[in-house]
């Protein structure tokens, strides 16, 4: 049965607190954190970007692995920030992580679904007997508009999964998607900043794929939530994941672990991909994962997997995401923030 | 940066892919013919690890014109564990406590790009380890 | 020899016939059988190459045959080697060298300057020449116990030398004080131990010395020269604070001469930061390894000590037009050797050196003269 053989994630360094933006703009910072459930959001250095995030996380993937890099027969990355247009991500990444020239290679978008998308593709492929091993991965350095509600949590970080058939770590029990057309969030290119349609963002949006998609994924493996140990929801902020777990069934308990985002942010189409890997640094054999992404546009990738042994095996092979997460933090003023961010127009 | 120039360097720049010298064992960044140490021809083909030490340290507040957005930032000549030698920035964060015999990773992180249209330059950053 | 500065109004090629038909004059010559220009980067800071075919045309030497010898840093001393050579070997009996840098028309130096060093593997990666010194001498100072302070000590006797000189770009003295608020760029080098971005040129005429009385009453005549090559990448070398070509290039040049570092009577060294002029004074044996901050703390490089170095006020107070410098350290020891040097004269002087380098130590070119 195919699964997650290796697993990683990073984000980095930098980060910004709630209270700094708020400052800037002159909004009230309590209300925002009680609103969002947010305190702080990671930010890139300006040499890092979905490509160099990637590269960390595949890293951390292939050690856990275990694998010879040259076998991996197939890599898809998810992201809303491709540092190109037109030249993928994937292509730089299979260079720095060595997977060799025999390879199929594309860049997914999808919002902030991308990331799972590439997961779904990469497993179906290993299960379709096509490649031996694939990869998927979700990173993601997206900006949030100035003054807008979106920069609080617009965050950077991404994670890496290896699928193979042998030396799994957590089987694939089942995978769905739920997608249609919802225009919730969007960026016509060479726009600089996304647009949203607000409240809109949430019931018809959010809500209807994540539950729809999970809906689906109770029913086709037969499962309910009590019979999961932890559940990952995307998280464009600390509030969303938590309702949505509430409506279906699931506890607080089931989805602290995953729940990443209250000093993340959302890092898009790493979000739910990254509680992923919060959770399986944790998790025991035998263990139960119930995961539902959101790309607004819209649709939602579900996915259940079961924990084997193997992981206790596999998990001390590299850092931990909380070990990204929570040390070596290093905070920005508003001014540095802006100034990393590119925001600020400097001469050619 | 012409996309040839900057294509062939992609192994040393992005998987520290260099040549090992077989008669005193001194690698060497980029691959080449000779060694720069000893002068021999016989060079095998060798990947050098990505942690290192730091053999002397410096910290630029007049930088690099694409630096700007990370000045100061540091400059380290470092040595592999496998000993290959190398000079490698770190971002302005990560050179706060610089100092020899420092032990370092190596990353690949962006280094520069020509303007708001031209190819993206990676290669390798250095990280306290 | 221009005067070394700012020079707005003077171009590359005003620069090369002001030096040039000053040379002719002195040696009361019109006509050269080789010109050889000391150039590092025309091209890089005012588009221009063909640099030798441009000298020729500039100074009025038509029909000359001319190139452009181009060694970085060391570019001036490189062509001088070989003007030597082509008198040497009986190819030529005139040869005129003329160092040149026209430096101020770019803004910014830096990027030019980084082509001195491995443009892939340094330069690409953020490493600005002041910054591959200023990590030798951290080195230097880890393994040697060498202090800001004697780096500082080299930038006050530049400064204290070069305002007896006027031809140098900065004449004024500067104090301790002066050098230690002045900006950072790259720790511990600080913008008074950086020698400054300057336009010149610098030439000499060579002749066989049976006929060197021709054309002047007291000729100086060159005794010895060495020449050598490290790695280009600092981080290629196995020892990262000595400089093994300049050592090389020293002891080739003592050979040829038949003369040991102590008959030195005064020197131009290479000082485009401070830290190089403490290495250096070591790398040619003036001083034993790692002693070169001490010697510079006890004055033992000053005017009126044991190995008077860098009278002319060197790179840092003089200036250093790149591909001028080389040869501009001759100059000096030309006119030392004659008596010629007003305040800074080392009383005495007979034989002298003029060690001039390329980029971070990948070349240097060492002279010995001697007063005849």
């Amino acid at each position: 049965m195919s699964g997650i053989v290796g697993y990683g994630a990073y984000v980095p360094r930098y980060r910004i607190k709630a209270e700094e933006i708020a400052a800037q703009w002159g909004k009230d910072a309590a209300t925002i954190k009680r609103g969002l459930l947010l305190a702080e959001k990671t930010v890139p250095g300006p040499d890092e970007d979905t490509i160099t995030i990637s590269v960390q996380a595949g890293k951390y993937a292939l050690a856990r692995a275990g694998i010879d890099p040259t076998k991996v027969g197939a890599l898809y990355i998810g992201s809303e920030s491709h540092p190109y247009a037109v030249k993928p991500s994937g292509t730089v990444v299979l260079e720095a992580l060595g997977l060799g020239h025999d390879i199929h290679v594309a860049d997914y978008e999808f919002a902030c679904k991308a990331g799972s998308e590439s997961m779904f593709v990469a497993y179906g492929l290993v299960e379709a007997g096509l490649v031996e091993y694939a990869m998927g991965i979700g990173a993601d350095t997206s900006q949030g508009a100035p003054s807008d509600a979106l920069e609080f949590s617009a965050a950077a970080g991404g994670s890496a999964f290896v699928f193979g058939k042998e030396n799994v770590v957590a089987e694939v029990l089942g995978t769905v998607s739920y997608t249609s057309d919802t225009p919730d969030f969007w960026r016509r290119e060479h726009a600089h900043y996304p647009r949203h349609g607000s409240r809109y963002t949430g019931e018809p949006a959010y809500f209807r794929h994540v539950l729809s998609a999970a809906k689906m994924l109770l029913e086709q493996t037969g499962l309910e939530p009590k019979d999961f140990k932890y559940a990952i929801f995307h998280m464009p902020n600390g509030k969303f994941p938590l309702t949505a777990g509430r409506k279906l069934g699931f506890t607080r308990e089931q989805i602290e672990t995953g729940w990443v985002v209250n000093t993340m942010g959302n890092t898009y189409s790493g979000s739910s991909p990254t509680g992923l890997v919060a959770v399986l640094d944790e998790a025991r054999p035998g263990d139960r994962i119930f995961m539902v992404s959101f790309g607004s546009g819209a649709g939602s990738d579900g996915f259940a997997f079961q924990v084997t042994d193997r992981i206790l095996e596999v998990r001390d092979r590299a850092p931990k995401l909380r070990d990204h997460l929570d040390r070596n933090k290093v905070y920005l003023t508003y001014g540095q923030y802006v100034k990393f961010r590119r925001k600020i127009r400097m001469n050619e | 940066m012409p996309s040839a120039r900057y294509s062939r360097e992609i192994p040393a720049r992005y998987r520290i892919e260099g040549s090992r010298c077989k008669k005193c064992g001194r690698g060497a960044l980029p691959a080449r013919k000779t060694c720069p140490a000893c002068g021999s021809t016989e060079m095998e083909p060798a990947k050098f690890s990505d942690v290192g030490t730091v053999l002397t340290w410096t910290r630029l507040h007049v930088g690099a014109s694409f630096m700007t957005l990370d000045t100061p930032y540091g400059m380290a000549v470092i040595e592999t564990e496998d000993g290959c030698r190398l000079t490698a920035p770190l971002a302005g964060a990560d050179a706060a406590d610089l100092a020899t015999g420092m032990k370092v990773r190596l990353v690949l992180r962006r280094i520069t790009e020509e303007g708001s249209e031209g190819i993206i330059c990676y290669g390798t950053k250095a990280v306290p380890a | 020899m221009t005067p070394f500065g700012e020079l707005w109004d003077r171009s590359l090629r005003n620069l090369l016939a002001d030096a040039g038909r000053a040379a002719l004059e002195d040696a009361g010559i019109d006509r050269v059988d080789s010109l050889l220009v000391g150039n590092m980067t025309a091209g890089m800071f005012v588009g221009q190459e063909h640099v030798g075919a441009m000298a020729a045309d500039a100074m009025g030497l038509l029909g000359v045959p001319a190139a452009r010898i181009e060694s970085a840093c060391a570019s001036g001393a490189a062509a001088l080697r070989l003007g030597f050579f082509e008198v040497a070997s009986g190819a030529a009996d005139l040869v005129m060298v003329c160092g040149v840098e026209k430096m101020n028309d770019v803004t910014d130096a830096t990027d030019a300057l980084a082509a001195a060093s491995d443009r892939e593997y340094e330069a690409y990666y953020g490493a600005t020449f002041p910054s591959l010194y200023a990590m030798m001498a951290r080195a230097h100072m880890e393994k040697y116990g060498t202090t800001v302070e004697q780096l500082n000590l080299v930038s006050i006797k530049a400064h204290r030398l070069g305002a007896k000189n006027p031809l140098a770009q900065f004449r004024r003295e500067v104090t301790m004080k002066d050098v230690e608020n002045s900006p950072m760029v790259a720790e511990p080098l600080r913008v008074m131990h950086c020698s400054p971005v300057t336009d010149g040129a610098a030439a000499v005429i060579l002749c066989p010395l049976e006929k060197a009385k021709d054309f002047n009453a007291r000729p100086v005549k060159i005794a010895g020269i060495g020449a050598a090559t490290a790695s280009l990448a600092l981080h290629d070398r196995t020892d990262l604070c000595s400089l093994e070509a300049v050592r090389l290039a020293g002891q080739r040049a003592y050979e040829m001469a038949g003369r040991k570092p102590e008959d030195i009577d005064v020197a131009e060294v290479h000082d485009c930061f401070a830290i190089a002029e403490i290495m250096n004074i070591e790398a040619l044996g003036f001083v034993p390894e790692g002693k070169g901050g001490p010697a510079v703390e006890a004055g033992e490089t000053d005017l009126g000590g044991r190995i008077p170095v860098n009278m002319s006020g060197g790179l840092k107070s003089k200036g250093h037009p790149v591909g001028a410098t080389g040869v501009a350290q001759v100059v000096e020891i030309y006119h030392q050797l004659r008596g010629e040097s007003g305040e800074r004269q080392v009383d005495g002087a007979k034989v002298g050196l003029a060690q001039n380098m390329g980029g971070t130590g990948a070349s240097s070119v060492v002279h010995i003269l001697e007063a005849i």
